[in-house]
């Protein structure tokens, strides 16, 4: 038996009034009309599973998603599930995306979802933590050399002030940032 | 010559809904009021003598209660008019938008200092609705200088977001140094009672209600409109207010002034002491 | 006359085709109608329809449009009239009159619907677009809604779906609180039962109470102004998307979950913050209409979307309307004209204004409320003009794709369905002689359909508007004071047990009258208007339509038999809802769901009651017989695993009498508690009494069951009182749900209200005492009294749902 990472992500297929209200907020209360594009909205599901094998991690969570409607609803919701190797909050971004993670930094969400699941008679699912992740769609591709590009993420994403970040609040959540090449930066927390 | 009363103004965000009780309960408590549109001009609102932000759910809470309400246009009339003193109180809703705009606490005016977090309570999630009872920390605020320090007064609540913290070491310990924490959770005999149901979303160290460091400008989760008046007060309450309750039953006096009416009467308190100062 | 078909339209062949042939043309169209149905819509149209027609008629002529199954059954068996009735049904809510203040009529608008199929598949979004739909109906008769409830039924928490039904429980509660605590609505109530015959079709019902002056009410039609005066129509709220295309046929048929996955615009996706800023920019609109002395009409969007609307709005005033689908905002590019006309995307009104009046309207909601920069794609626009020829024009980038009279498009359909009794089970329940009181007690009051619902309704904003007088778990009955300053009081209850209808549909449709009534009599208030929803499976089984025109027979025969309490007027049914198909596709129908609210009124809202015991030392009365039939019973289906037997009867007189008796003493103020008996039977109400007093104040009650003798059909004689019972008669009487009241009254009051039960000619014994000792005891059980502690009592009644909730 090991231990395997995964990230199960749940995206809507119908309309987000969220991420539409979030991106109005960015683009006309903030100023951010210039450098914010686009904005999607989805769950991000960091799994610890006990398995013997890699696949036989991946094909518990999916019986799990496919089975019951904890993590995902198929009427409304699609999911795609991967290894975790380090880098999931960047995974499928395109490269004028970056994504914003975000998660509460105490929750009671982790521990009912993992009563949930033992009740549905699942073994193996160890640790569970949810994450918002914001696919931020830019005006310009964003480069890893590109200065001032971290200080307009944290604009985007850490409340700091009344005027500065929006989709996360320091004090309750964390936050990372994830791009296009792979790279992870912490923003709070 | 009479005094005009002063006027305030409750602040209607897109997507709140509790104006108009609130209105209301401010008028009773002899004061002019007026319902005002977040878009409206702010020359206007700028003439009123203190405003009310009241709960409801200000853009659905989407993102996060009270974030995008805060970067509205008009916070940046609040910040002028709340830093020349006039009060402004923020109920349910309204305080989540005031700590996400950074007018509470206010060591750094504009800075977001603190969060009112997702709630935590045992077996739950989601919104929660329920009595609290409510220690007076602090008179020296907007909202309470017309209580006693000590009074333990019921005032229920129903948020989904309602828990104080902070990620900033010894903040919370400079709060109360302050005096900045106005009302606290406690029990229903007024001791103190950190755990659930008393404190009903798990904030920090049972903290309903805060103040900014001059006193002018309120956060409080819990609903004083709907303690207003006695008849709102549940039966089954314990307490004086609950015996009060039951004993009024088929009688007028059901009509008269609850527990929460005294958050309204300090705002007047407030709002004719500094224009007599002025 | 017979129309020629727009030329430029898409046809849908109906004439001169095979079976087959037709078969394959509505199959390719998306049309679910049957082959008579289709080739009725030719022949009336005298041509063949086109697409967009073709689907208007599919949508009118669902079940869930068209009551086709049941409008005869309704009009047989329900009263509809009676004097404080304004409008019965027929438009979006009904209308009673309350009170009349300084020459003011205030009147109450209710309405009350299902949105099962839509919360099985995705719970969230069924149940908030529920309460979004519903509200709507409200709205758009000019009141303000004060109140909603949600009736809820659910599948069996432990059975072998219970993963299932636990999402489907949480999906729901948080829908509902989602949507109504953000639309800013209070929640007055509700109810919650599981069983296993919902595991597959959950039922959540929802109802919407509003205020509105009698001389504001705004109908759902083209005014009659608009005879002599140029009319636009004003569409207003979300952008139209293909969600929801369907939908009222979706609701028409047996839920095949499979199925639904592949219609990606099954979901309809609810937006409370939309619907808040419309309702609060629709206020600023009527009240200019107001002080324009205008006439105007007002309609929501609901299933069959614009098409169906705006037909109806025509048709009821014999006038015509004529709409352009390319005005219309959407959210989509390319969709088709059916899928615009027909669509069922959510928060969305109709207005017919004068054409003078409409740039103001605009304006409003596109400028001052800005309705576009809040929700994308949102905002008022017109789409059409009132036209004096009675006729339904639609036209699509220039071309006609509609063209008919309203009359033909509004015609309706109906079927006479064939009724046949089901085989039951006649079995008694029998209690054992060594059956454990406390244990039998225990077991009922931890039960998930009787223990206290404070896990769900602690979700729910029960206080917003601030007019709350009674929240949910206070009393049996919701009430507000909904005239700010007056003391003019509204209650409401909904009701209706399932376990009643698998045994006996009659008596499930006349006890849920009963129970709705006791209800709200047992917070001191004068029934005064009930609605129904009628929840059922496959009426094209004789079976399920059977049970279905009994249930119909019972609501009736008991809205007539109670009656209001100052006239001979029955209670008027002014609004509902029948909801058929409600089974699964492996074929296994819900237990027959009637579900019915009532309304009611207390001139005095300060002398309402509530249900917690006020004080130790006080009389605790029961009003009405116990004849201790158990079938249907909790103490039945669980501690005994008894199916089978007969429910108590519902004895009309009885409860007219009761009702009447209850209200008069809550007016008198005579009574310190009531609450009504009914799922537990009268030891459940007894303990609910306790538990819900202060909880500083530690109130317990004796009650002495050899008292219960000489009920008609009873286990006891008269003359046993004060000799000890055996243990299953003393259980039996304690646990069968006949309904009643306790009441608990003062001593000094005692000699006042038993002459007052004795003169209304109630039957009543003085059952036993509060006490300041925090237990229920049971006196008179051979053997010795029976006594459970308040701590026992609390741990199985407040923990029963929750723990299945979880």
């Amino acid at each position: 038996m090991a231990t395997f990472k995964l990230s199960l992500a749940v995206a809507l297929k119908v309309g987000d009034n969220e991420a539409r209200s979030a991106l109005e907020a960015l683009r006309a209360k903030m100023d951010l009309e210039d450098e914010v594009r686009d904005l999607a909205c989805e769950e991000l599901w960091e799994l610890e599973v006990e398995a013997p094998s890699a696949e036989r991690a991946q094909a518990i969570v999916r019986e799990l998603v496919e089975t019951t409607n904890l993590f995902a609803n198929p009427n409304k919701h699609r999911f795609s599930l991967a290894l975790d190797d380090g880098s999931s909050g960047g995974g499928d971004l395109d490269e004028d995306e970056i994504a914003i993670l975000v998660s509460d930094r105490e929750s009671t969400e982790s521990a009912s979802i993992l009563s949930a699941i033992r009740r549905h008679g699942t073994a193996g699912v160890v640790c569970a933590r949810k994450w918002v992740r914001w696919r931020v769609r830019l005006t310009r591709a964003p480069s890893p050399e590109q200065p001032g590009l971290l200080p307009l993420i944290r604009r985007i994403g850490v409340a700091t002030s009344r005027r500065d970040g929006l989709l996360s609040n320091p004090h309750s959540q964390i936050a990372r940032a994830a791009f296009p090449w792979g790279d992870e930066k912490p923003l709070a927390g | 010559m009479t005094r005009p009363y002063p006027r305030i103004a409750v602040i209607r965000f897109p997507g709140m809904n509790c104006e108009e009780e609130t209105r209301r309960a401010v008028a009773a408590a002899g004061l002019a009021c007026d319902v005002f549109m977040w878009n409206g001009p702010t020359d206007e609102l700028a003439l009123y003598d203190g405003y009310v932000l009241p709960g409801g759910f200000s853009y659905q809470d989407r993102v996060r209660a009270g974030a995008i309400a805060a970067k509205d246009r008009v916070v940046d009339c609040l910040f002028e008019e709340a830093a020349a003193g006039k009060p402004v109180i923020g109920i349910c809703n309204g305080a989540q938008i005031l700590l996400e705009a950074g007018l509470v606490p206010g060591f750094e005016p504009g800075r977001v200092e603190m969060g009112l977090a997702t709630n935590i309570m045992p077996d739950r999630d989601g919104y929660y609705t329920r009595w609290t009872h409510l220690e007076v920390v602090d008179t020296g605020s907007s909202a309470t200088c017309s209580f006693g320090r000590g009074d333990v007064v019921p005032i229920p609540v129903a948020h989904a977001e309602g828990r104080f913290v902070t990620s900033t070491e010894g903040l919370l310990d400079r709060l109360e140094e302050n005096g900045q924490v106005v009302l606290r959770y406690v029990g229903p005999d007024g001791a103190s009672d950190p755990g659930f149901p008393s404190n009903p979303n798990g904030s920090s160290r049972a903290i309903a209600g805060i103040r900014n460091v001059e006193g002018n400008v309120v956060a409080m989760m819990p609903h004083p409109e709907r303690a207003a008046w006695l008849f709102q007060v549940p039966e089954r309450l314990a307490g004086p207010w609950g015996a009060s309750r039951r004993s009024a039953r088929g009688e007028r006096t059901l009509l008269e002034p609850g527990p929460g009416a005294a958050v309204m009467r300090s705002l007047r308190t407030f709002a004719e002491r500094r224009s007599e100062e002025a | 006359m017979i129309s020629s078909a727009p030329p430029s339209a898409r046809i849908v062949r109906i004439r001169n085709t095979t079976d087959e042939e037709l078969t394959l043309g509505l199959a390719g169209a998306g049309l679910s109608f049957s082959l008579d149905e289709a080739r009725k819509v030719a022949k009336i149209l005298g041509r063949d329809p086109t697409v967009v027609e073709a689907h208007i008629f599919n949508t009118m002529w669902s079940e869930h449009c068209s009551y086709k199954s049941s409008r005869t059954v309704l009009g047989e068996h329900l009263p509809t009239e009676a004097s404080n009735v304004v409008l019965g049904p027929g438009e979006d809510a009904g209308i009673v009159r309350l009170c009349e203040i300084d020459g003011v009529s205030y009147c109450v608008a209710i309405a009350h619907e299902s949105h099962n199929h839509p919360s099985q598949i995705v719970p969230n979004e069924g149940a908030a677009t529920g309460i979004g739909g519903i509200v709507r109906d409200v709205y758009c008769m000019g009141a303000d809604v004060v109140g909603v409830m949600d009736p809820l039924r659910f599948g069996d928490p432990e059975g072998p779906n219970a993963e299932r039904t636990r999402e489907i429980v949480h999906g729901v509660v948080e829908g509902i609180w989602q949507y109504g605590d953000a639309l800013g609505v209070p929640n007055l109530g509700g109810d919650v039962y599981f069983d296993r015959s919902f595991d597959d079709n959950c039922l959540v019902n929802v109802v919407a109470l509003g205020l509105v002056r009698e001389d504001a009410i705004v109908r759902s039609r083209v005014p009659a102004e608009a005879r002599d005066a140029s009319y636009d129509l004003v569409l207003v709220g979300k952008p139209t998307d293909p969600s929801g295309f369907g939908g009222a046929t979706f609701a028409s048929r047996i839920l095949d979950e499979e199925k639904a996955l592949s219609d990606k615009y099954a979901v309809q996706v609810p937006d409370p913050f939309l619907k808040r800023m419309l309702t609060v920019a629709t206020q600023e609109v009527l009240a200019l209409v107001r002080e324009r002395g205008a006439a105007i009409g007002f309609k929501d969007l609901g299933a069959g979307g614009i098409a169906c609307a705006t037909s109806e709005v025509g048709a009821a005033a014999g006038l015509g309307v004529r709409i352009d689908l390319s005005k219309v905002p959407v959210a989509e590019r390319d969709m088709a004209p059916e899928v615009i006309a027909c669509s069922e995307t959510q928060e969305r009104y109709c207005l017919v204004v004068p054409t003078g009046l409409t740039a103001d309207v605009l304006r409003i909601f596109n400028e001052d409320f800005e309705l576009p920069e809040l929700c994308h794609g949102a905002r008022a626009e017109v789409i059409g003009e009132v036209i004096p020829e009675p006729r339904f024009v639609l036209l699509h980038e220039g071309a006609v794709v509609c063209d008919a009279s309203t009359e033909e498009i509004t015609t309706g359909i109906c079927y006479a369905r064939p009724a046949a009794e089901r085989a039951r089970n006649a079995d008694a329940p029998a209690v054992p002689a060594d059956v454990d009181v406390t244990a039998a007690i225990l077991a009922v009051a931890g039960s998930p359909n009787v223990a206290s619902r404070e896990h769900v309704y602690r979700h729910y904003d029960g206080e917003v508007k601030g007019n709350t007088v009674v929240r949910p778990g206070e009393a049996d009955a919701g009430v507000i004071a909904p005239i700010p300053g007056e003391v003019a009081g509204v209650a409401v209850s909904a009701d209706g047990n399932p376990f009643l209808g698998a045994i006996d549909p009659y008596t499930a449709g006349a006890a849920a009258v009963a129970e709705s009534v006791r209800n709200v009599a047992a917070v001191g208030a004068v029934p005064i208007a009930l609605t129904d929803c009628l929840n059922f499976g496959n009426p094209e089984e004789p079976e399920v339509f059977h049970d279905f025109v009994e249930a119909v027979r019972g609501i009736g025969d008991a809205a007539r038999g109670i009656g209001q309490r100052d006239s001979d007027e029955p209670i008027p049914v002014v609004s509902g809802n029948v909801s058929f198909y409600n089974q699964s596709s492996a074929g296994s129908a819900i237990l027959p769901s009637p579900i019915v609210c009532c309304v009611g009124y207390l001139a005095d809202v300060t002398k309402h009651l509530t249900m917690g015991f006020e004080e130790p030392g006080n009389a605790i009365y029961l009003l009405g017989r116990r004849t201790g039939a158990l079938g249907g019973s909790e103490f039945a289906r669980g501690p005994l695993g008894a199916t089978g037997g007969q429910p108590p009867a519902v004895d009309f007189e009885a409860e007219r009498a009761m009702m009447s008796c209850v209200t008069v003493l809550a007016e008198a103020r005579l009574a310190a508690a009531c609450h009504d008996i009914s799922d537990g039977g009268l030891a459940i109400a007894a303990l609910e009494m306790m538990l819900t007093a202060a909880p500083d104040r530690s109130i317990g009650a004796w009650v002495d069951v050899s008292t219960l003798g000489g009920a008609e059909r009873s286990v006891l004689e008269p003359n046993d009182q004060g000799r000890p019972v055996a243990a299953s008669v003393a259980a039996r009487l304690l646990l069968c749900e006949d309904g009643g009241y306790l009441l608990e009254v003062a001593p000094r009051d005692e000699g006042d209200v038993v002459a007052l039960l004795g003169m209304k000619d109630v039957w009543f014994r003085r059952l036993g005492e509060t006490t300041d000792d925090p237990s229920l005891t049971i006196r008179s059980v051979e053997g010795g009294d029976v006594t459970i502690a308040r701590d026992d009592l609390a741990r199985a009644w407040n923990g029963g749902a929750t723990r299945v909730m979880l």
